[in-house]
């Protein structure tokens, strides 16, 4: 009888042990490389650059996407075409993502790797297509994006990222 | 007489099931009053403190280890860096390391290298996405970083993110970690708290037996109910008594 309560107290202790380990549980999950994603954008890959932005600078892009991106930022270019890797928080973790910009207007804007527990919706085409084409109006984008319930953080964090790699071509150009 | 005996079951069963709901009842009423101004209160957004948010099941760290690196302490707790105790910029658990190379402060962060200023400040972030491999340690030698990957030690650039493989047996210095001073360390678990674990929460899953898991929940469900059914008894009683 004592043998069988401490089963059964096993039991439920490595159950509440696998549920608390599976709630803890951080997936990361990549879904394209920043190689493969610059294989897509250029025909010939070229030698990431580096971008410099002094405190002024800075202070714009946080101001602009809520998100720092530090003094120096690497980009890959060629032509009127420019590519980013850029690392934005959605909740708590940072979504990396590749953008590339072609005359001031996103060409492609990819999700490579994923870290948040949910929202990973935002990684799909039907999702990442609404931002083709699009461009920074008065430090805005130029059209509204389509949310998806249960990720708004990340859908946020897409945004956030467009528009931060939309202006960061910009300071490309003198 | 036949309907006085009635009316003393009423009250009987009126009197046990109130004392049996008291407890619960006192906290719901309480929490409940506490609650309804809590816009009020400036302590209900305060973090809980660490003991009561480990309690809670929160990855409140007990003991904080850092580097020290010309004379400032570098820590890791909760996803972020702190940087002489103050919480700074993100970094996941584990901190592999923080060396100087070449001007900037290279702190390692589980996969990724964080490059920062003299003032603190984050240069840049730099992770697999870049090629930087996967390492378990870091530290320097005369020629500046160094990674300690599964394949051995590698020399890397952090402008060229480029590495090169060090012979077998190569010197080299990797990060030291050591106990942090007490009250810093005091500092580094207080904000370690996630800001979302509040007083206000607290009260709020006191109020509805939260704390105490789907029994707690039951206990607290159960004792509304009870609520009902003497509101009920009460009625009955005082109809009764006014008839007599």
């Amino acid at each position: 009888m004592r043998l069988r309560s401490l089963r059964q107290a096993a039991g439920w202790a490595s159950l509440t042990l696998l549920l608390c380990l599976s709630g803890n549980a951080r997936a990361e999950d990549v879904y394209l490389s920043v190689a493969d994603f610059m294989a897509q954008q250029f025909a010939a890959v070229p030698t990431p650059a580096m971008l410099w932005l002094d405190e002024t600078q800075r202070q714009q892009a946080v101001a602009l996407s809520k998100e720092d991106p530090g003094f120096r930022q690497r980009y890959w270019s060629d032509g009127t075409t420019s590519a980013w890797v850029l690392n934005v928080i959605g909740r708590d973790h940072p979504i990396t993502l590749g953008i590339s910009v072609k005359d001031g207007r996103i060409a492609s804007l990819r999700v490579l790797i994923y870290r948040e527990s949910r929202g990973w919706e935002v990684r799909h085409a039907f999702f990442t297509r609404q931002f083709d084409q699009a461009q920074l109006e008065n430090g805005k984008l130029d059209r509204s994006i389509d949310g998806i319930t249960g990720a708004t953080l990340s859908v946020d964090a897409l945004q956030r990222a467009a528009r931060l790699a939309l202006w960061l071509d910009q300071q490309l150009t003198p | 007489m036949n309907q006085r005996k009635p009316t003393r079951q009423w009250r009987r069963w009126h009197r046990w099931l109130g004392l049996a709901v008291a407890l619960p009842v006192l906290v719901l009423s309480v929490t409940g009053v506490l609650l309804n101004h809590i816009e009020s209160f400036g302590w209900s957004s305060r973090p809980l403190p660490p003991l009561l948010a480990r309690w809670y099941g929160a990855p409140v760290p007990e003991s904080v280890s850092g580097i020290v690196l010309d004379n400032r302490w570098y820590a890791q707790a909760n996803d972020s860096l702190f940087i002489d105790g103050e919480k700074s910029l993100y970094c996941r658990a584990p901190l592999r390391g923080v060396v100087q190379d070449n001007g900037w402060t290279v702190v390692g962060c589980a996969d990724a290298l964080l490059l920062l200023d003299a003032q603190g400040q984050q240069v840049e972030r730099m992770g697999p996405a870049y090629g930087v491999p996967a390492f378990s340690t870091l530290g320097r030698n005369d020629q500046g970083l160094v990674l300690k990957t599964e394949q051995g030690l590698s020399q890397y650039d952090v402008d060229q993110l480029a590495s090169v493989a060090l012979p077998e047996g190569a010197t080299w210095a990797p990060s030291l970690f050591q106990a942090l001073p007490v009250t810093m360390k005091q500092r580094v678990v207080a904000q370690s708290v996630p800001p979302s674990l509040n007083w206000q929460r607290l009260l709020l899953d006191l109020h509805a037996g939260r704390l105490f898991g789907l029994a707690g929940q039951l206990v607290m469900d159960l004792a509304a109910l009870v609520l009902v059914v003497l509101a009920l008894t009460g009625t009955v009683i005082w109809s009764r008594s006014r008839r007599s």
